[in-house]
Formats: structure tokens, C-alpha cells, sequence
């Protein structure tokens, strides 16, 4: 009993703080419905890609590789985008199932039958409240030890993750980065933009094009016009997600090593990432 | 170089592709063609470099991602392992009460 009290008054307060949980949770929210939003942007682009190749093959476009209906996302490529997201996602729910799980209703039925047990010993007899208070005080002591483990485990494994978190973060900023010629958003809008130019082509330089064929390269433009559209506003928003992303992770790990440093600001940063959500499933929903 | 290269040439088309959409000249319409079709051609490549490179740096921080991941397992298992250290040890009291009770 006097070794459960001690052992009760060393750990105590050496779990996560309501708030730290509070930051967390938020954290992985925020985690999670990011690396959806981005994997699922991936797998759209390179469905568009392939529409807008379709179109730039019906108008016989000579710049057009017809092996490669999928231009520069071939599967493999979008495989490890897809993984990356799944490896984001994978982590924030086992962080959160680190947090929240809670051993509480094992703890106190393995301690239950352990009194129990003692019961039945020859020669130990324990009224009722000494047994209860016996069940109590060991799920109590197994309790603070779990929170104790808890906080440490979360602790290393935020520090462990802090560098890959931070450079899968920065490589999706890069790769929607608009002012690139050479990233994924950039393979995406030369697609469109190409047909554009393919489709002014054939309308200003055979003025004899027939009717068909002109409402046809009109629809392609005006498709691949979308495309610009809706990437030229997606982009920035993901980049502006993945930055706020980085910066929740950065004030996480702070927050769990000190607890002077205040967990309002994850909040704040997971709630940007959810805006940028919003916004992302209604500019996108076809 | 490349990069300062590659950072001009999506404007550069769409450039060329604007000039497309007033241009009604057949023979400027050809060399205009002929210059959206080549360079369509190089940004892919570039882009093809450059995807390569990025699914490296993918790969790095995913195997960094999935070491932390495997932390959290092994630390999930530990805090579980309590419950079941409290049921041995229940067991083992079990076990002393039918010893007691034979003897």
C-alpha cells in the first residue's frame, strides 16, 4: 500500500496535459484531412492529365507522346505521392491512438480479479472496502504509470517524426509551387495550356474547319481553360496548408517539451488547415 | 542552368500560346506551332527529371515517417503490457490459493 502511494505521488502530473492532448488531437486532424486532400489531388490531376491528352490526340497534336496518355504522372509516380500521404495519414492516426487510447477499463478489471484472487489465499481475509480500495489503488498506480509512458513515448515519436514531417511538407509545397516549369503542378498546366495552343492553331490557320471539328477543339479549350482555372487557385492554398501544417508541428514539439509554451496556436494552425479543406472540396467536387 | 531554364519556359508557352490565339498569318502560325510543339516537349522532360528526384526525397522522408510510426506500435504495446502485467501477477495469486487450498 505505502509502495502504491509512493509510486502514486512520483508520477503524478507526469502525464499529458489536458491541453497537450488538446493540441495533439488537433495536430492529427489536421494531419489527416491534409494528406487527404493533397493524395486526392494528385490522383485528380492525373486523371485530368489523361482527359486533356485525349482531347490533344483527337487534334492530332504532334507534341503529344500517344504512349504516354498520362504525360508525366506515370503510376509509379503517383504511387509514391499516394504513399507519402498514406505514411502522413498512417502516423497521425497511430499518434492519435498513442493519446487516446485509454487502458483504464483493463486496467481496473485486470486489478479486480487480482483482488479476487487474493481472496481466495488461505489465511487473507479483506472486508470490502479493503478490497476496494486495494483494486483502486493498483488501477490507480497502473493508471499513472500509462500516463507517465504515454506522455514519453508521444514526446520522443513528435521529435522522431519532426524531421520527415517537416521535408514531406516541403517537398508538397514544391511541388504545387506555380512559379515552377519543372513540378508536378507544372506538368499538369503545360498539358492544358499545350492544347490551348493546339486548338488556336487549328482554328485560326484552316479557316474551312468544319462545324464539328470546331466545336469540338472549342470544348477541348474551354476544358483545359478549367484546368488553369482550378489549379491556379488550388496551388497557393495547398502550399499555404502544408506551411501551416509545418508550423503546428513545430509548436507541437514545443509544447511537449515545455510546458510553458501554450498549445492555442496548433489549434489556430490545424484550423487553417481545415479552411483550406473546405475550400479545396468545393472547388474541386465534379 | 537548367533550373533557370526550366523556371522560364511555361511562361515562355504560354507566351507563345497567347500569340497563337491573335495570330492569323498561315506561315507565322506554323512557326509558331513548330515552337509550341518543341518546347511542350522540353518542359516534359524536365519535368520528368524533376519528378525523379522529388520521388527520392518521397521515399527518404516516408522511411522516416514509418521509423516514427513503428515507435508509436512498440510504445502502444508497452502501455497495454501493464494491464497484462497486473492479470500475471492476478494469476500467480490464483495459482498460490490453490496451493494453499491442497495443502
Amino acid at each position: 500500500m505505502l509502495a502504491c502511494t509512493l509510486a502514486a505521488a512520483l508520477l503524478a502530473g507526469c502525464g499529458l496535459t489536458v491541453h497537450q492532448r488538446a493540441a495533439l488531437l488537433d495536430f492529427n486532424r489536421a494531419a489527416t484531412e491534409f494528406s487527404s486532400a493533397t493524395a486526392n489531388e494528385f490522383q485528380y490531376t492525373r486523371n485530368d492529365v489523361i482527359k486533356l491528352n485525349i482531347y490533344r490526340d483527337q487534334l492530332g497534336d504532334a507534341s503529344l507522346d500517344p504512349d504516354r496518355m498520362d504525360g508525366n504522372f506515370s503510376p509509379d509516380r503517383l504511387k509514391i505521392r499516394l504513399d507519402a500521404m498514406a505514411a502522413l495519414q498512417s502516423y497521425a492516426d497511430l499518434l492519435q491512438n498513442l493519446v487516446n487510447g485509454s487502458q483504464q477499463e483493463e486496467l481496473q478489471s485486470a486489478s479486480d480479479l487480482l483482488v479476487t484472487n487474493l481472496r481466495k489465499v488461505k489465511g487473507v481475509s479483506l472486508s470490502d472496502n479493503q478490497a476496494g480500495a486495494i483494486a483502486k489503488a493498483v488501477a490507480s498506480v497502473g493508471g499513472l504509470w500509462v500516463e507517465h509512458k504515454r506522455k514519453q513515448a508521444t514526446c520522443e515519436v513528435v521529435k522522431q517524426a519532426d524531421a520527415p514531417i517537416k521535408s514531406l511538407l516541403a517537398i508538397v509545397a514544391r511541388e504545387f509551387r506555380l512559379d515552377s516549369s519543372t513540378n508536378w503542378v507544372a506538368g499538369y498546366r503545360t498539358t492544358a495550356i499545350t492544347l490551348i495552343g493546339r486548338a488556336a492553331f487549328l482554328e485560326n490557320r484552316d479557316t474551312n474547319v468544319p462545324l464539328t471539328s470546331l466545336a469540338n477543339l472549342r470544348e477541348a479549350r474551354a476544358y483545359a481553360r478549367t484546368v488553369t482555372n482550378r489549379i491556379d487557385i488550388v496551388s497557393p492554398n495547398i502550399i499555404s496548408a502544408a506551411h501551416s501544417l509545418r508550423a503546428a508541428q513545430n509548436r507541437l514539439h514545443s509544447a511537449l517539451t515545455s510546458a510553458d509554451i501554450g498549445t492555442a496556436d496548433i489549434t489556430a494552425f490545424a484550423a487553417q488547415v481545415d479552411d483550406f479543406v473546405m475550400l479545396y472540396k468545393a472547388i474541386t467536387t465534379k | 542552368m537548367k533550373k533557370k531554364l526550366g523556371a522560364n519556359a511555361l511562361q515562355t508557352l504560354e507566351d507563345i500560346v497567347a500569340l497563337m490565339a491573335v495570330t492569323h498569318d498561315p506561315d507565322r502560325l506554323d512557326e509558331l506551332e513548330d515552337l509550341r510543339v518543341k518546347l511542350t516537349r522540353q518542359i516534359s522532360l524536365l519535368v520528368d527529371q524533376s519528378l525523379d528526384e522529388e520521388s527520392k526525397a518521397y521515399k527518404k522522408a516516408v522511411a522516416g515517417l514509418q521509423a516514427a510510426s513503428t515507435t508509436i506500435e512498440q510504445a502502444i504495446k508497452g502501455l497495454e503490457a501493464v494491464a497484462e502485467a497486473i492479470n500475471t501477477a492476478a494469476q500467480a495469486v490464483e495459482l498460490v490459493a490453490k496451493v494453499a487450498a491442497m495443502a
